[in-house]
């Protein structure tokens, strides 16, 4: 027997705020959370990046613990996760309710000698430290950790879908997200992939991403609820580690196995979010796929304008704010967008699009080739 | 007749040995891994010199996903969109961020290589092999506190459930300092054959061959 699944509650903590309510205000106020700051280490980068400033932080987190043993990725992790938990009621506890969390590096910031005198080394180990977030959320099951780039939290929505619809557990609380620090700023620095100001998706003139930390958490649940998780699929361009197959090839068929598995058509699709990191070979491939389905007339826009790129938070956290679009009829600009810089017509919006959303394709790709979407909307 | 998912082929490497399908195959560990990894690589009499520019990691996948696909069953047989790739492991890509930590940390000696950087994500191995044997299905990594049978027999049972794959490689890729341990294996739907369950991975894992 096969259950459907609904998204019970969700989450957002990032520099826009640590309600989902307040990210959204902001975005549909055209608020970025990116800013030109400086990345504490042997290099003190500069760079334009979107960093949840230290005093909200652990003011926050001293809020709802007492317990101050956690690490930075660890205690925004608790954050969002804390508050999508207690509004859905669900029982982290028990033993059919999973927790997936969905990072690229973790506690990264621990390769630094003495950054958490505190705590356990072990902790570098990502399974550790979800383990130690599950804990505190006095969970028992072992957690899954998804570490695939920059499609995990697209993977870690698709992941918690079939573990419920295939009725091993009854609910999933996914979270996930990434610091930004010298190690990670360093590394796409090394890559010319990073923007000195905003980004610019699907813009003429763009020239590289942001980094940025916004961690996103979604219950998702066998009980229903007024959002759906319809389907969603992954697939390697098989071409190049770290650069899109140009024809988007890959990507296209990470989309036609989602919308199979969702039972729903082109047709069906009212507004497409997409990775649109702003780099030029990323949005010309996704253009290319979206063209190439059909999807160039649907609404289409990128969210990192507002978060930058947060990695393995992306997929989650852009998830969640197009379910407020779909709740609120209203599919938010796409910030840093103004002259059409790709080779497709695809439709970017560039202002706050009222327009009933009732499906949403969201996409995403990453290092390694790989991709992934996944298809969401009203029940 | 019925099928289910049967563990078609296994590749098992560790610091004691290498079997393929159980049998002792090209040479034994010895001394240090890079260089061991060398010569697997120079015993599998292939051609291909992406080889030289792939982390230690990401070789070892190579050479596990060769000695299970090398001879093209697998990839003649299903589409490449309905052959997926998943793996786990515990320490991530932590053997290649150790060593792009160290050109970062000292100010003095700065020099972060982007070819170096790209390996510091663990599914890299799953696009590595993508490439090479041309597959272009599901694609997932998961990390775990040790090798965790019953999370991937989870996981790979939802996966042919969704029926957007009709094989799979997968398996455990784990490699920390000098320590590697590799349970590599491809699935199918099949009438006969060693179960997808967590008991027998179990076996496979702890098998002295």
């Amino acid at each position: 027997m096969q259950h459907r699944v609904y998204l019970q509650y969700d989450n957002i903590v990032s520099p826009l705020g640590f309600t989902t309510a307040d990210n959204f205000t902001h975005v549909l106020a055209g608020k970025s959370g990116l800013a030109t700051t400086t990345i504490a280490g042997a290099q003190a980068l500069q760079v334009c990046a979107g960093i949840v400033a230290n005093g909200p932080l652990q003011n926050a987190f001293h809020h709802i613990s007492s317990n101050p043993a956690y690490t930075r990725f660890e205690k925004l992790c608790i954050l969002s996760m804390h508050q999508a938990i207690s509004n859905s009621g669900v029982d982290s506890a028990s033993p059919r309710t999973a927790v997936i969390i969905s990072t690229t590096k973790g506690n990264i910031d621990m390769l630094y000698p003495n950054s958490y005198p505190s705590i356990p080394a072990e902790r570098l180990y990502l399974a550790s430290a979800a383990q130690a977030i599950a804990k505190y959320f006095s969970s028992n099951n072992q957690p899954v950790v998804i570490s695939n780039a920059c499609i995990s939290g697209v993977m870690a929505i698709v992941t918690g879908m079939r573990m419920i619809k295939f009725g091993q557990y009854d609910h999933v609380i996914a979270c996930g997200g990434d610091i930004i620090n010298e190690f990670t700023a360093s590394g796409f620095q090394s890559f010319k992939a990073l923007s000195d100001e905003p980004s610019k998706p699907f813009d003429k003139d763009r020239t590289g991403l942001n980094l940025g930390e916004a961690f996103g958490t979604v219950v998702l649940s066998k009980t229903p609820a007024d959002i759906e998780i319809f389907g969603g699929a992954a697939s390697n361009d098989a071409n190049h580690i770290s650069g899109p197959s140009r024809d988007g090839s890959g990507l296209k068929i990470a989309i036609n196995k989602a919308l199979t598995d969702s039972g729903k058509s082109v047709m069906d699709i009212d507004f497409v979010s997409a990775h649109g990191t702003a780099t030029p070979y990323n949005d010309e491939m996704e253009a290319i796929a979206l063209d190439s389905l059909g999807l160039a007339e649907k609404p289409v826009n990128s969210l990192k304008g507002y978060f930058g790129h947060s990695l393995g938070g992306a997929g989650l956290v852009e998830t969640i704010i197009s379910t407020q679009t779909i709740r609120q009829g209203k599919i938010p600009a796409t910030l840093g967008y103004h002259k059409h810089g790709v080779s497709r017509p695809i439709s970017v919006v560039r202002e706050t699009l009222s327009k009933p959303t009732n499906h949403v394709l969201k996409t995403a790709s990453g290092f390694g080739g790989c991709n992934a979407a996944l298809i969401f909307g009203k029940a | 007749m019925s099928t289910q998912l049967t563990i078609s082929k296994f590749v098992r490497m560790n610091n004691a040995g290498l079997w393929l399908n159980g049998e002792p195959v090209l040479t034994q560990p010895t001394g240090e891994i890079k260089a061991y990894l060398q010569q697997l690589y120079s015993q599998l009499g292939v051609q291909y010199p992406k080889f030289y520019k792939m982390d230690s990691l990401c070789q070892l996948a190579y050479i596990g996903a060769q000695l299970l696909l090398k001879d093209d069953s697998i990839t003649n047989l299903y589409a490449s969109s309905e052959i997926g790739a998943v793996f786990a492991n515990k320490a991530s890509s932590l053997d290649t961020d150790r060593r792009f930590h160290e050109t970062i940390c000292d100010s003095e000696a700065y020099f972060p290589s982007p070819a170096v950087f790209v390996y510091t994500l663990p599914s890299i191995m799953s696009g590595e092999i993508a490439i090479s044997e041309g597959i272009k299905g599901e694609n997932n990594f998961l990390v775990a506190a040790e090798f965790n049978p019953h999370q991937q027999v989870e996981y790979l049972t939802n996966l042919f459930a969704t029926k957007q794959v009709q094989a799979c490689v997968a398996g455990w890729v784990e490699l920390d300092f000098e320590n590697f341990d590799v349970l590599m294996y491809i699935v199918e739907e099949q009438t006969t054959g060693i179960q997808l369950s967590t008991i027998e991975l179990k076996q496979l894992y702890t098998a002295k061959f």
